[in-house]
């Protein structure tokens, strides 16, 4: 039973996200950094670049690569994982470098590379949308020109509910998980995946509710990089 | 538009096309201007256009027009390739390739004989960008372009300006160079 009387295992009602907690420039090293929490995940999002892109064979002459990379730290999963790419990470990294590179003006640096370093210290479930979420703080952190700043958030159905932001039991008991990215001035879709089953009508209403999801996990990126900005601001002389 | 001076992050609209053009730090989409970097909006009232000016500095872009300090890297028969140091005026630093071409037609108004008697491997040179798309192009024609550090090619000694050639104040020999009004005085802004 994961949903009894409308309210879900963790207190939360169906269309409720779990508490995020977000932080623009974190590390001094990068060009630009977020950290950010969402429920049970950590993740840790650094942006190096655009720099000559090297080997030069993946160079393209008229934009940069966006070469989104994550990775999920060995001590973040309970059953200690082994180090190193494995198949899920290397198809997160890529649908996340292709959503990122629908937003960013990436034909303002021909033959340069951008990337993106999505670390993640702690999962829950989610990890995909906290990743693009930190990564798109990241960019705008880093001064990268962008169309507008991504967002992502997944719906699902648990229990025969749909509901907003699968938690870590939802996701591996409930009936389906989709997470979408968006760009949310135009909320054009930037990424969208599905695991497990929905009817139309359940899809439909999935997609509704992890809109207003970006839209709330949106508002709190802006937050976050005001926040920093607005005291950099105060300390400036 | 949005009150000048405000903080605002890529996807927010700070104008509409009716009011201003799209400046730097925005872009025009549907009748709107957008900012693209998180910065604060400014009007660039000349030009009337929406200027978003970055609260942190991203990548530097390259711009036809740009002053340019280079190393001389290599020389052939047509071309001097360069490596940009800096831009002056900017304190960034340079996205991408800094590799640059300076063709022999480029350097100096007058008739040049041989790209090695007006530049040299090692030469600190002030150019202009003349084109960014297809790789990056230089001129020198101007009088205050050209070189503005040179080395004795057989000690390594900085050279010293005698009227229109160049001179090493150790070996006494004189070489040859497209040199710019301000030569040896430093200036790189
Ligand atoms: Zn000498």
């Amino acid at each position: 039973m994961l949903i009894k009387d409308g309210i879900r295992m963790d207190g939360r009602k169906p269309d409720e996200l779990r508490p995020i907690k977000i932080e623009a420039g974190v590390l001094h090293r990068a060009q630009g950094s977020c950290y950010l929490e969402w429920g049970g995940n950590k993740v840790m999002a650094a942006v190096y670049g655009p720099r000559e892109a090297i080997p030069r064979h993946i160079q393209h002459p008229l934009k940069a690569v966006i070469n989104a990379r994550y990775n999920m730290v060995p001590f973040s999963v309970s059953d200690r994982k082994r180090p190193g790419p494995d198949r899920r990470s290397v198809e997160i990294s890529k649908v996340t470098s292709e959503a990122l590179e629908h937003v960013v003006f990436t034909g303002l640096f021909p033959r340069t590379m951008i990337d993106v370093c999505i670390e993640v210290l702690g999962a829950e479930a989610g990890t995909r949308c906290a990743g693009l979420t930190a990564a798109a703080v990241a960019l705008a952190d880093a001064g990268i020109p962008m169309r507008d700043l991504p967002v992502a958030c997944a719906a699902g159905k648990i229990d025969g509910t749909v509901v907003l932001d699968l938690a870590g039991d939802e996701d591996c008991e409930g009936e389906a998980d989709m997470p979408i990215a968006i760009a949310p001035r135009t909320e054009e879709i930037l990424l969208m995946q599905m695991d497990g089953h929905m009817t139309y009508q359940e899809f439909e209403e999935a997609l509704e509710l992890a809109l207003k999801g970006c839209r709330e996990v949106s508002k709190l990126q802006k937050e976050a990089l005001l926040r920093k900005y607005e005291t950099k601001n105060e300390v400036a002389p | 538009m949005i009150e000048e001076g405000r903080l605002v992050l890529p996807g927010d609209r700070v104008a509409i096309s009716e009011e201003l053009q799209a400046g730097e730090g925005t872009y025009e989409h549907g009748g709107d201007i957008i900012a693209s970097v998180a910065g604060t909006f400014t009007v660039d009232r000349k030009r009337m256009r929406a200027v978003v000016e970055p609260v942190n500095a991203g990548p530097l872009l390259l711009k036809p027009g740009d002053i340019a300090i280079c190393e001389v890297k290599q020389i052939t028969d047509s071309m001097v390739i360069v490596n940009i140091l800096h831009i002056a005026g900017r304190k960034r630093r340079i996205a991408g390739s800094n590799d640059a071409v300076l063709h022999i037609s480029n350097i100096s108004n007058d008739y040049v004989e041989s790209t090695g008697k007006t530049f040299r491997v090692g030469d600190i040179i002030r150019a202009k960008i003349i084109e960014v798309g297809n790789g990056i192009r230089l001129a020198t024609k101007e009088n205050n372009l050209g070189v503005i550090k040179a080395y004795c090619t057989q000690c390594r000694n900085p050279l010293i300006r005698k009227g229109n050639v160049l001179e090493c104040p150790i070996c006494e020999r004189t070489e040859e160079r497209k040199i710019a009004a301000d030569y040896g005085e430093g200036n790189i802004d």
